[in-house]
């Protein structure tokens, strides 16, 4: 899987989780730029995405995605 | 179904530590985070913390009149913890569908209480009835992490205190919102089964989800319920638990509640193994500030091993300070409690009293730090950050005033805990990095002032201590590890009219330690 494909579907799983589906994401998104990505939707959005994927996450790497760039880098990884 | 005005309504909430009491009586979630002010000092909120469900009450009573109708479903997460005395927004808006509702509570531009409410036109009122009185948990259960698992289940009879409930759905306005009181009894007894059973006295509520079923029967609203554990993710400690609620055999709700589980406290590292016990500070006077608890703790206790005088200030936690007296018996050297505010020029004096009669003092360790919660730069949030930085700073610069020609003419030692944050400056702790700031200013401008004292600056970085024991801090370092550091940099020589920096902690970097990272900010330690 591309990033390219990586960012499309967590762009829908962004839209899912955020009630919204009329959010874009990019890699330079970040919790500052979507006024619900809290930490607590932050637990939320990472359980959606490991079960949209299919893959989990350690406590390293989620300590570590601080922004959209660093999901689709980790999860293509992942999917490789 | 009453379509919905579309103007969006602002209100003022404000809570009252009656208002949580009430709360407590009516639901009977006595859950000490809640209702015991020295509990709540020892957690990071520092204070009792207002139910979820109290706001969630108070949020539904301030929405628009619902007449004829009733609540079919109702969605609420809580972000971040709420207090008494902080004048908090109450934004709704409806969400284009007719029939539903969407709230948000706000502290500024911070979300505390997200809701999203569904009505269906209320085909009869049902009547209910006060439930009688009967046996609810009065102690939170308290369970050991290995047993959430998949599966777990708690049940019983349930039933708010009739009373208290009356006064309390009274207070908040709550007749007319579309929420019927079996409505907010389940919501109570949510609050009760989270707090009281399950998880029980670590809880944090993160949000609840409940579907009411139409047509509710009548009579009390006392509920047989079931509260099973769907999943527990280990990761962040949060527990999702699926519920059923019923009356007289009939389903009125079932959901979905999430909490998450407070880490418990890590056992002590033991400073006795880090430090061999010496003579090398004997016959020093030292004082600390703030030493109760946390790394005030470690470095009286590692500063009495090596044979000095501590006198321990503390304010509130005789019980630990007596504790840590009774561990240090038979040590080199002495602990004298000290309780008083570090920050009022009283108590500064009577000590300075103390220390003349001793014959003047060596070590000053200024520690004593309010408990801090994360704050944006906003309107909403300046008066807390000026308070915050007021008390923070007073609580350094007032012990120094009484005591900086003391240490002067013993050629003494001032240590001040700044932190790693004054340097990396993270997003949501301006006031705690002004202050530490302006700590390490004062400092400064103190070598200047009083050449023959050597002062050393600390930034550890971030410390498991009660501030800080929250679900992600699993990088947090013990105290003790960056106390010994500190204890043996007061054993070497000073360096008079100097300003020393320490930043790096030998022990602490070997455990793995992160110096710069990132406070875990917004409200996974925070959310209520």
């Amino acid at each position: 899987m591309t990033k390219e494909d990586v960012l499309t579907k967590l762009t829908s799983v962004f839209r899912d989780v955020f009630d919204d589906e009329s959010l874009t994401i990019t890699d330079e998104t970040t919790a500052s730029d979507i006024e619900d990505w809290d930490s607590l939707s932050h637990i939320d959005l990472i359980a959606a995405i490991e079960k949209q994927f299919a893959v989990k996450f350690t406590t390293r790497e989620i300590t570590d995605l601080k922004n959209v760039g660093d999901f689709t880098s980790v999860l293509a990884q992942k999917l490789s | 179904v009453t379509p919905l005005q579309g103007a969006t309504l602002t209100q003022a909430i404000e809570f009252s530590l009656e208002d949580i009491d009430e709360f407590a009586a009516a639901s009977h979630d006595t859950n000490p985070l809640h209702v015991s002010s020295s509990y709540a000092r020892k957690t990071p909120y520092g204070e009792r913390v207002v139910h979820g469900v109290l706001g969630t009450l108070a949020c539904l009573g301030r929405l628009e009149r619902q007449p004829e109708c009733e609540l079919a479903s109702l969605s609420v997460d809580f972000p971040a913890p709420m207090f008494a005395g902080v004048p908090y927004d109450l934004k709704a808006t409806e969400s284009g569908k007719p029939g539903k509702v969407k709230a948000r509570l706000y502290d500024g531009r911070r979300a505390l209480i997200k809701l999203s409410a569904v009505f269906r036109k209320r085909e009869k009122d049902p009547r209910a009835l006060h439930p009688p009185d009967f046996h609810v948990r009065t102690d939170s259960a308290d369970y050991e992490d290995g047993a959430f698992r998949e599966g777990l289940s708690v049940s019983g009879r349930y039933g708010p205190s009739p009373v208290a409930t009356d006064r309390l759905l009274s207070h908040w306005r709550f007749a007319g919102s579309g929420a019927l009181y079996p409505h907010a009894a389940a919501l109570l007894w949510a609050s009760y089964v989270i707090g009281m059973e399950l998880p029980g006295l670590r809880a944090l509520f993160t949000s609840i989800h409940l579907d009411f079923e139409p047509d509710l029967p009548d009579g009390p609203a006392v509920f047989d319920y079931e509260a099973k554990v769907e999943s527990y993710d280990a990761r962040f400690g949060v527990l999702s638990i699926g519920v059923r609620l019923s009356m007289a055999q009939s389903t009125v709700a079932t959901g979905l509640l999430k909490a998450m589980v407070r880490s418990r406290k890590a056992p002590p590292v033991s400073i006795a193994s880090l430090l061999p016990a010496s003579d090398r500070l004997k016959g020093r006077l030292a004082l600390v500030t703030g030493a109760s608890r946390g790394l005030g703790a470690a470095v009286a206790e590692s500063l009495v091993r090596q044979g000095c005088t501590v006198l321990a200030n503390f304010l509130e936690s005789s019980a630990s300070i007596e504790e840590l007296g009774r561990r240090l018996q038979g040590t080199p050297g002495e602990l004298v409690p000290a309780r008083g505010d570090a920050a009022d020029p009283a108590w500064s004096a009577d000590v300075r009293k103390l220390i003349d009669e001793r014959g003047g003092l060596d070590i000053l360790v200024a520690n004593a730090s309010p408990a801090l919660q994360p704050l944006s730069i906003e309107p909403a949030a300046i008066r807390r950050i000026a308070d915050y930085v007021t008390k923070s700073f007073a609580l350094v610069s007032v012990p120094m005033a009484h005591l900086l020609d003391s240490l002067e003419a013993r050629r003494g030692r001032v240590v001040l805990v700044s932190s790693i944050y004054a340097r990396t400056a993270p997003r949501e702790w301006p006031h705690y990095v002004a202050a530490k700031c302006a700590i390490e200013g004062y400092a400064r401008a103190a070598a200047a002032d009083y050449p023959k004292v050597s002062f050393s600056i600390v930034r550890p970085p971030r410390l498991l201590t009660d501030f800080s024991d929250g679900p992600l801090n699993a990088d947090a370092i013990a105290p003790e590890l960056v106390a010994v550091d500190i204890v043996e940099h007061l054993v070497e020589p000073g360096r008079p009219g100097e300003v020393r920096l320490l930043e790096r902690f030998d022990r602490a970097d070997a455990r793995g330690g992160e110096p710069n990272a990132a406070p875990t900010s917004t409200g996974l330690e925070n959310a209520t």
